[in-house]
């Protein structure tokens, strides 16, 4: 009984025959017979290229099956693999047919065997010429004429004309509209991921206006949802994170690009000028903060910080991902298999991979994310209330510094003058008033040369503990953070107020980061303490710099100024500007406070990542075997080279690679954008496999009306949002989504489009329905990540030294999904059980599975359960009958009534339910205690927590699950 | 069977068996997923066909039908535990010759190290056992009473030397991520053989002594490119077991029956109004995920345990998330038919004070390894299952950081390491694999990770390279593209 199911499974799958059927039917122009594309490509893609492919390094027989005139010629021994309509004389049919194990082709040991059909379909092929087709994808997409069809009363636009020419020819009919509250669901799921309101479907079933749905689509594309939702998918193929992903998988903020990307879709941005930004935005003449924000995209990749691993190594890795990303997300190829040796299957070179990688690889970016959160190349995006002073602070500075050089030139004579008097007696920065005690709220200074031996205080207070130092005056404290005292070495000290801000500490003239906080335990009076000093004023930088240097100038200083060498006149001249001079003096001050104010804003700033380009030339060594070490080859920067050409005058850079992405002349682009928006709405692409157009992914079912849709898209402009309202105003989407058992036999996975999409929500859309359905949803929009509920040690177990979850409170809780704080490597579980990505890697399709682990969460996950108390609360606030209550329970979850039936069972279950609650009163108010919001006190709680558990029964029906 | 709903019942058999193929396997499924095959299919059909045309299974009478893999994460140093180098004693301190090294990559952590100091064991060895090994019986004295059950390989060899890459090696057979690992591969290719636990469960055991871990995450038990209810479901010690698994407070299993009476009689009529074959699965589901919920209270309930379960383990399997209780569990998980248990122990990367570290990892893992062995023996599962130890990769004999005689540190060293396999199929007593007097290179029969996959393989029945799976256009193996060969030596 094996070999039955295993034959059919194999040779004629019922996936397959459909695919075929639809093919033949979409094609129906095309000559019959054999087409090399259609039946014979995938035969030799699977069987034979590995061998005989485009891979020149695994090659068996210097034979290349997948190029005709390779295929034709004769090999040194004469035999040709191909003889065009003679079989006898075409070794590949002998080598296939032959008994002779020894002989036969694919080899045993491959444990790939051709079955029968594949044979007589490799013969047929071969008699009738052995044509070869160029691939599908890589032919450029064409606009063929609408089919004609039987019902065209059925067709609403051309993508119907299309959908029902492939029905009828596999002997189909579409099933009717589905009704109103069906469909007005249905947009809502589609275009803003939240389901309506009651009230909303009620109005959209009352609206008899013959543009009713056409202005519900309007108006909901128009919604700042729809930028979310849409938004949503294409961070999956973003890979967008708030973390690095590998090791200690730190913080990295990042979110600002996530909204840039729900503002792109919500201005219905051009998808040309979306690509251009996310590759190379930083690239394009004076770019806005926008399109810099938009460079994101290949900011997302993982990054590591571990110890011990080598900068070459992860430099190369991250490359390797940008060429894979960018590959998979916009020409829908698995370049990534090209990265150790020629693509096996499609005609992408290793050469090829490390071309493109070229432009990744020209980044200023560093090879470790250190861990921290602003990794650079970043982007400060300040409060609005920093917007306008942080645009003027650079000019300011640059201000500041040309007035600083412009009294440096004026004043060149007095800071010679100056220098040619000096006496080593009399050098140094003067104290003018000195100070016996500072004063903690005037400003002061104070310095002194140390040797340490052992802890102590000095005058002012400065005081030494262990390998920190630090000086504390009344409230004013502050120790250096890091132990930065060497015993027994010379190091110069300093501590400085201003009067309003922290002390800030220096430590040989550079200053060092300082803890407020400490405690002052020494007591006894620091030994080996020199050129001990007290000012009654701030120092600056420049300062600190000089009186580092006193000592060691002073030396030259004894010198005669002819006996000086010109380091060490321009060393004096440094000190007379920094800190002698007292304009300059003032003038490094002012620029110093202009800086802190900079770095001030800075440091309160969001933060983004974005691209930033090397000046050099960008460049790629190929790795062979894809290893860090192994270099090969120098390869300049380029596209595939069996694609199209770049177009004329491209820059060498990233940006030239966008525009080759989005030249009219590629095949991919357009084709695997449609692809990817259908697949949104309609649950599977026309290429199912997403991330794969070459040989090995799937053809598409319906090629013409996927070819009609990426000419349309192109020539609209790229028209995001005119597409969608393509797809969503067809018959082909309005369908009802009843299956028939003759329709499941003849479609099963519905990839004909004979019945309205019906598919189980993504993760997130699973949790906004139940937060939405409940009045429970946030809808505020943007910011940095959110911290909802989540099962303790989710973070914990996985992370290096603390990693903490600190769960949010109040309205973070409720916000939507798509703001969740994405950890990679420990995401939501409650979103990962329901096939989120963990985003570590671009993701273009999702699994969709169907488990156990998916109950448990929608059951008992608090999130849901406090969603159906919530639910439950506010139908009760407005009707106690029973009869009623499921009645808008039902309205806000299903947004329809409930048949008899329906009713008769809910309240079976209620009735039981609430007899249960009230014999057991304590298990009502623990229930209804589950989450941060409080029960209302003014119901009763046993029929609260009946209800709710009905609001949760219908949050769990398969209905309630699905689209 | 339950597939025969009246909905599909007018198709043709072949046809209802690709519907529910694709919905298990394609679409549908399940995280503990081929049980719920089983419930709908029966285990049999769950080993003869598949989506992909995957051969049937297994290809031969499998030696071990279960798995318990005891992963330690960091990696142990083999040099002070069965890689016994005598000779280094004399060598104290001396640098490594660099005909040793042979100029052979370090990590970024001893690379700029000005010497190479040779660091021998200080701990003494004994031979164990009747096959005699050399070991460290101070560290591991109940370790060694098992010997003659384990098959010990000192000749592992691994290419990665980073942990995160390396452990994803030696789980995946790649250092990058995004590959099937071991316990997914199993659970697809040999399904499961219960009806309420999934086939492939997680536990994070904590080290006794803390300090700095590996990060260990869902990654290296996510099912990669195989159907996502192949992913092992990590079960937990604090909190629920398995997440969400536990029904809010307030809520008894009676009355989570009578809403889930309710949702099932509610889906049945979906099902019949709309006729989505999906909703059938999900029918199934919840009616699995209530079993679940009702199985694993008595799974983790260890009150009922005899004491001298607790003589064997040590008194520390009684703490939840010990390394001990986590064995213990691995016992309870087995004896349920849970087919691949992987126990991940953190607390090995000793890059100093492997004097004072060592010793409490050792105490961790000592007694409850020599005891699940015997528990297993005791229960008769023991030749059915099959038991792997070892690390992502060995450590260096020259210090890192300073060295005495009684302390010093050590690097990562991925060219030799040891391993030990116990149980079904496995031949005991075996010492396969030498290494040179450093422990530096492997001297005879060097063991790849994916000769280790090729044998683990084979002893559960399966032809490595005949058991791929397509992804990407791909016929993905455990064993990748090089040659894998399996180790005779250890077979019994």
């Amino acid at each position: 009984m094996d070999s039955k199911p295993r034959f059919l499974l194999r040779s004629s799958s019922i996936v397959t025959s459909a695919a075929l059927i639809c093919a033949s039917a979409a094609e129906a122009a095309a000559p019959a017979g054999l087409s090399y594309n259609r039946d014979i490509r995938p035969i030799l893609s699977d069987n034979c290229f590995a061998c005989h492919g485009p891979d020149a390094s695994s090659r068996k027989g210097e034979l290349r099956l997948d190029l005709r005139e390779q295929a034709l010629a004769p090999a040194e021994s004469g035999a040709r693999a191909i003889v065009p309509g003679k079989i006898s004389e075409s070794e590949l049919v002998n080598r296939i047919l032959t008994p002779d194990e020894d002989e036969l082709m694919p080899p045993l040991k491959s444990h790939k065997k051709l079955t029968p059909a594949q044979k007589e379909l490799v013969k047929q092929w071969v008699t009738e010429g052995a044509v070869y087709e160029k691939h599908w994808a890589f032919e450029l997409p064409k606009r063929a004429p609408l089919p004609q069809v039987k019902t065209p009363a059925w067709v609403k636009n051309p993508i119907d004309a299309f959908v029902l020419a492939g029905l009828e020819a596999a002997g189909l009919q579409p099933n009717a509209e589905a009704d109103r509250r069906t469909l007005a669901r249905r947009l809502w799921l589609d275009l803003t991921g939240l389901p309506p309101k009651p009230e909303e479907v009620d109005a959209f079933e009352k609206d008899s206006s013959p543009d009713a749905y056409q202005k519900l689509v309007k108006r909901l594309m128009d919604s700042e949802q729809w930028g979310e939702h849409r938004g949503r998918y294409w961070l999956d193929a973003a890979r967008y994170g708030d973390t690095h992903g590998i090791h200690h998988d730190a913080y990295r903020e990042m979110w600002p690009y996530r909204d840039w990307v729900v503002r792109a879709f919500n201005r219905n941005m051009r998808f040309d000028a979306f690509t251009l930004e996310q590759i190379a935005g930083d690239l394009l003449p004076q770019p806005t903060r926008e399109q810099l924000i938009a460079t994101g995209f290949h900011r997302c990749n993982i990054t590591t910080a571990e110890g011990g691993t080598i900068a070459e190594e992860n430099l190369a890795m991250y490359a390797n991902d940008r060429v894979t990303t960018t590959s998979w997300v916009w020409l829908g190829l698995t370049a990534n298999c090209a990265a150790c040796h020629d693509h096996k299957f499609d005609p992408i070179t290793q050469k090829d991979f490390y071309s493109m990688a070229a432009y990744f690889r020209n980044t200023t970016q560093s090879h470790s994310d250190g861990n921290v959160k602003d990794t650079k190349p970043i982007l400060y995006l300040p409060e609005s209330k920093d917007e306008k002073r942080f645009a003027e602070l650079p000019k300011l500075i640059a201000e500041a510094n040309a007035s600083l050089a412009k009294r440096r030139r004026d004043a060149a004579k007095d800071a010679e003058a100056w220098a040619s008097v000096l006496s080593p007696e009399k050098f140094g920065i003067a104290e003018k008033a000195r100070l016996d005690k500072v004063d903690a709220a005037k400003p002061f200074s104070v310095a002194a040369r140390v040797k340490v031996a052992k802890d102590g205080v000095l005058a002012g207070q400065l005081v030494v503990q262990g390998k920190k130092f630090g000086l504390q005056a009344g409230k004013l404290i502050a120790f250096s953070k890091r132990e930065v005292i060497t015993p027994g070495k010379e190091q110069h000290l300093m501590a400085t107020f201003d009067g309003k801000n922290g002390l800030i500490l220096y430590l040989d003239g550079k200053e060092v980061e300082a803890d407020r906080n400490g405690k002052v335990t020494a007591t006894t009076p620091l030994e080996g303490a020199t050129e001990v000093k007290l000012y009654a004023r701030t120092l600056s930088k420049a300062d600190a710099l000089s009186l580092n240097d006193e000592a060691r100038l002073r030396k030259t200083v004894a010198l005669a100024p002819e006996k000086r060498s010109p380091k060490e006149k321009a060393e004096l001249t440094d000190f007379y500007f920094r800190s002698v001079d007292e304009p300059s003096s003032a003038l490094a001050l002012h620029l110093e406070a202009l800086a802190a104010e900079d770095n001030a804003i800075r440091a309160r700033s969001t933060v983004t990542h974005i691209q930033e380009e090397k000046k050099d030339e960008a460049m790629a060594n190929v790795l062979m075997r894809g290893a860090y070490d192994k270099v090969g080859e120098k390869v300049t920067p380029g596209g595939f080279g069996f694609l199209h050409a770049m177009p004329k005058d491209a820059p060498k850079n990233r940006l030239g690679l966008a525009q080759w992405l989005v030249s009219p002349e590629n095949a991919l682009t357009t084709r695997v954008t449609v692809n990817r928006f259908w697949q949104e709405l309609f649950g599977t692409g026309f290429v199912r496999t997403s991330e794969d157009f070459g040989a090995q992914g799937e053809r598409p079912v319906n090629q013409a009306l996927l070819d009609w849709l990426a000419v349309d898209f192109r020539e609209s402009g790229w028209d995001v949002k005119r597409l969608f309202t393509l797809m969503l105003t067809s018959s082909t989407y309005r369908q009802a989504s009843k299956v028939t058992p003759d329709k499941l036999a003849a479609d099963p996975q519905n990839r004909l489009l004979s019945r309205g999409p019906r598919f189980r929500m993504d993760a997130e859309m699973v949790r906004d329905y139940a937060l939405s359905a409940s009045g429970t949803l946030v809808t505020k929009l943007g910011g940095a990540g959110t911290r909802p509920y989540q099962p303790s040690n989710i973070w914990e177990v996985v992370g290096l030294h603390g990693a903490r979850y600190t769960q949010d409170k109040g309205e973070s809780l409720y916000r939507r999904t798509i703001y969740n704080f994405w950890k990679r490597q420990a995401p939501s579980p409650n979103m990962e059980i329901f096939n989120a990505p963990t985003r570590e890697v671009c993701v273009v399709r999702r699994e969709r599975t169907n488990t156990p682990l998916q109950a448990l969460v929608t059951l008992n996950d608090p999130q849901f359960v406090e969603a159906a108390r919530r639910l439950a609360e506010s139908v009760l606030k407005k009707t106690q009958q029973p009869g009623e209550i499921i009645a808008e329970i039902a309205a806000r979850v299903l947004l329809r009534p409930l048949s008899a039936r329906e009713q008769s069972i809910v309240q079976t279950s209620a009735a039981t339910l609430e007899q249960d609650f009230k014999a057991h009163p304590e298990r009502a108010t623990a229930y209804l205690n589950i989450g941060e919001t409080k029960p209302d006190p003014a119901l009763p709680a046993a029929q609260v927590a009946t209800y709710s558990m009905i609001a949760s029964q219908l949050l769990n029906l398969d209905e309630a699950l699905n689209k | 069977m339950n597939c025969n709903s009246h909905l599909f019942s007018h198709l043709p058999y072949e046809t209802r068996l690709a519907l529910t193929r694709r919905q298990l396997f394609g679409r549908g499924g399940s995280v503990a997923g081929t049980a719920a095959l089983s419930s709908l299919l029966g285990s049999s059909l769950t080993q003869a066909s598949s989506s992909q045309g995957k051969p049937v299974l297994p290809h031969w009478a499998a030696k071990a039908k279960n798995v318990i893999y005891l992963h330690m994460v960091g990696g142990p140093s083999q040099i002070d535990l069965y890689d016994h180098k005598p000779k280094m004693v004399e060598m104290y301190d001396k640098d490594l010759p660099d005909s040793v090294r042979n100029g052979q990559r370090l990590t970024g952590m001893t690379s700029g190290q000005k010497r190479f100091p040779v660091a021998p064991s200080k701990w003494a060895f004994k031979q164990a056992g009747q096959c005699g090994l050399w070991m460290n019986q101070e560290l591991l004295p109940y370790t060694a009473k098992s010997v003659d059950d384990m098959a010990f390989i000192r000749s592992m060899h691994t290419e990665a030397i980073n942990h995160e890459p390396a452990i994803t090696a030696i789980q995946t057979g790649s250092q990058v991520a995004g590959r099937a690992c071991l316990g997914s591969w199993m659970s697809y290719g040999l399904g499961s053989v219960n009806q309420n636990l999934p086939a492939f469960v997680v536990l994070v055991a904590e080290p006794s002594q803390g300090g700095a871990i590996q990060a260990i995450s869902g990654k290296l038990w996510s099912s990669g490119f195989l159907p996502g209810e192949h992913a092992g479901v990590s079960f937990r010690s604090a909190g629920d077991p398995i997440l969400y698994i536990n029904n809010p407070e307030g809520v008894t299993a009676d009355m989570r029956r009578k809403q889930l009476d309710g949702i099932q009689q509610l889906n049945q009529l979906a099902l019949e109004s709309i006729g989505d074959p999906e909703t059938h699965v999900r029918i199934q589901q919840y009616e699995m995920a209530f079993r679940m919920q009702a199985s694993v209270p008595d799974l983790t309930d260890i009150s009922k345990e005899p004491e001298h379960t607790f003589k064997l383990y040590g008194e520390t399997a009684r703490k939840p998330g010990s390394f001990a209780n986590s064995a213990l569990m691995a016992r309870r998980l087995t004896e349920r038919g849970v087919r691949f248990v992987q126990i991940y122990l953190n607390g090995w990367d000793q890059h100093g004070n492997v004097g004072g570290k060592l010793p409490t990892q050792c105490f961790d893992i000592d007694q409850a390894t020599h005891g699940l062995i015997e528990d297993l023996k005791q229960r008769g599962l023991f030749e059915d299952t099959l038991i792997i130890w070892g690390g992502e990769f060995g450590r260096t004999i020259y210090s890192q950081g300073g060295l005495t005689k009684d302390n010093y540190g050590r690097d990562h060293h991925p060219r030799c390491f040891t391993m030990w396999m116990a149980g079904g199929g496995v031949k005991g007593g075996t010492i396969h694999g030498e290494t040179d007097d450093f422990s530096y290179n492997i001297t005879r029969d060097p063991v790849h990770i994916r000769d280790l996959h090729a044998t683990i393989l084979h002893l559960l029945g399966i032809d490595h390279d005949r058991f791929t799976f397509r992804a990407q256009g791909l016929d993905f193996k455990l064993t990748g593209v090089d040659p894998a060969k399996i180790v005779k030596a250890v077979l019994a």
